[in-house]
Order: structure tokens, then C-alpha cells, then sequence
């Protein structure tokens, strides 16, 4: 992460997350994802989609760090977290945890076993599908660029 | 020994009433909405006192004077069955016949945040209303607390480099 953030000049503060427990707090299947949280600590907005590039999404933020009405507005319109119990999302987190435990001891071959059980139960998750990516095809990830041309054609060619 | 903790908790009491006096400027507020107390808060050695009654009322907890005399307990009414006690002369005060307590030690046990504005104005914030706890480490691998950004506005963006 440092050579991003360093890029970036970023005076905001950048968090390792590598056991995805954010993931699993806010039962998050892609990112990048936003959470707002007021001044006293409760959650305002979660998770959504969020693009910091689009205007909107800007324009939503500027607004709310300046009007405290808006912050009042969405804490009335926030719903309660409806974090999934669903047996199949708890043991397809619990196998992509063990997953990432058995690679940084060596292990490869069996994490992405466990992976793949992980995707089979929730298969939605692109966390877990691109984790099982990286690992496979490090070049794709970790050479510079993320080659997103090739996680596109990747997901066209497995869906066949 | 009996004796001796019973001239202990008089002078407490004693104490509580000299140096502590109603203060009628404390604003409790939870849901965006201020409590109205029972009887004035108290400021005591600069912790806030407020009458056990009225808040847990407000905070859906029941409170219980056992027989004894010695103490209130208050109870969550949910689903917890969770039973804090809170003994007299310790940590609850009886003055003018209102029972008192630190609102930090009412509310604490159950989960609730108290978010203090300024220094005479508090919003509690529910257990379901927060953000879920978690520590990570930064760049430096120095642990950090979602409470460490406490007072001010935080955008958790939620990224990866893949």
C-alpha cells in the first residue's frame, strides 16, 4: 500500500487491513466500498459503492462534512446493519481466513483449496475470486499495473 | 469493621453534599432528542452525576432497589438479562432523596457511547447506532483504533490494489 499512498501525497491515514476483517464486518463482496461515520462515532452511511473520481460522489461529501443537517438527514435514513448470517457467508469467510493463514505458512496448494470451497459457497464474493487471481497469476497484479483487461477476459473465460 | 464502613459512607454522603451542587446547564441528549431530568445534574469533581431514574428510563433499563438498602441495580430489559449493581456511597448517591449516579456508569455496561460536545453538552449514541469496533495497523504497523477518530467526521474507503 505505501507506494500508493505515498504516490498519492495522501495526508489521510491508510490501514493494512490483510485478514479482511473489514470485509467481514460489513459483509463486503467487492470494493472499493465507503463508510460514513459522524463526529460521535455512529454509522451514517454503509456500506455503498463508492468512486471518488465521479462529481456527485464529491459533492455528497463536501456537503456533508459541511452541513450538519445532512449528517442529521442520513443518520435518519440509515438502516440498521444487516450483516448475513447466512451459514454459507460464515464458512466461506472462515475458509478464506484459513486460506490466507495456511499460504503465509507456505502452504499454497491448500489455500487455494480453501479458496475455492470459499467461492463455491459464496460466489459472489469477488474478494475471495480475486484473491484466488493474485495468488494464481501474480504477474497480472503485482508487476507494476493491475492488468484489468486480463481480469476481464478471465472472467469471460471462465464463464464458459 | 461494621462501624467503620458505616462513618465511611456518611462522610461520603456528606461530602457529596457540600461539594457537589445542582447544576442545571447539563444537556443529555440521545436519539437528537434531550433528556429531561428528574432533578438538576450534579457536577462532582468534574464528573457528572444524573439522577439513575430518568435516564434509564430513557435508555429502556429497568432499576431495582433490593432490600438491603445498599445498592440500586439497574438491568437491561432486553433480551441480555445483563444486572449491573451500583452500591450506595460508591458508585450511587442518594441526595435529596433523588438517587444519583456517574452517567459514564450507567450507560457503559450496556454498551452505550457517550459523545461530549462541550463540556456541559452529551450525545448518547446506542450500541446498534456505532460503527463496529476494529484495530488495524498503518503504514508503520503502529495499531489503530476506529475510536482514535472519535470527534471528527471519518470516510472509511475501503480499497484494494487488485
Amino acid at each position: 500500500m505505501r507506494p500508493w499512498h505515498d504516490k498519492a501525497n495522501a495526508e489521510f491515514v491508510t490501514l493494512v487491513d490483510s485478514q479482511n476483517i473489514l470485509g467481514n464486518l460489513f459483509n463486503l463482496k467487492a470494493i472499493p466500498y465507503g463508510v460514513m461515520i459522524d463526529e460521535a462515532g455512529r454509522l451514517v452511511k454503509f456500506p455503498f459503492s463508492i468512486n471518488v473520481a465521479k462529481k456527485e460522489t464529491l459533492a455528497m461529501l463536501e456537503k456533508w462534512l459541511s452541513d450538519p443537517a445532512y449528517n442529521a438527514t442520513l443518520l435518519n435514513d440509515v438502516k440498521p446493519a444487516n450483516i448475513s448470517q447466512n451459514p454459507k457467508v460464515i464458512e466461506a469467510n472462515a475458509r478464506f481466513q484459513l486460506g490466507r493463514t495456511l499460504l503465509e505458512i507456505g502452504k499454497k496448494t491448500e489455500a487455494m483449496a480453501e479458496w475455492r470451497k470459499a467461492l463455491a459457497l459464496d460466489p459472489k464474493n469477488w474478494i475471495i475470486h480475486k484473491q484466488i487471481w493474485a495468488v494464481e497469476h501474480p504477474d497480472k497484479f503485482y508487476d507494476g499495473n493491475v492488468d484489468y483487461g486480463w481480469q476481464k477476459a478471465q472472467l469471460e473465460s471462465e464463464k464458459r | 469493621m461494621t462501624k467503620l464502613i458505616l462513618t465511611t459512607c456518611v462522610i461520603l454522603s456528606i461530602a457529596t453534599t457540600l461539594y457537589a451542587s445542582p447544576v442545571s446547564d447539563l444537556k443529555v441528549s440521545i436519539d437528537s432528542k434531550l433528556i429531561t431530568f428528574s432533578a438538576s445534574p450534579i457536577l462532582k469533581n468534574d464528573v457528572w452525576l444524573v439522577p439513575i431514574d430518568t435516564l434509564c428510563k430513557q435508555l429502556g433499563l429497568k432499576v431495582e432497589s433490593p432490600d438491603s438498602g445498599k445498592m440500586v441495580v439497574i438491568c437491561d430489559s432486553g433480551e441480555s438479562e445483563l444486572c449491573v449493581p451500583l452500591n450506595l456511597g460508591e458508585h450511587a448517591f442518594n441526595i435529596d432523596n433523588v438517587t444519583y449516579a456517574k452517567l459514564i456508569d450507567i450507560i457503559e455496561p450496556f454498551g452505550f457511547e457517550i459523545y461530549k460536545i462541550s463540556e456541559t453538552e452529551f450525545e448518547i449514541v446506542r450500541p446498534e447506532h456505532l460503527a463496529p469496533h476494529f484495530i488495524l495497523p498503518d503504514l508503520d504497523i503502529n495499531p489503530k483504533r476506529l475510536q482514535d477518530f472519535r470527534g471528527k467526521k471519518t470516510l472509511l474507503y475501503i480499497w484494494g490494489s487488485w
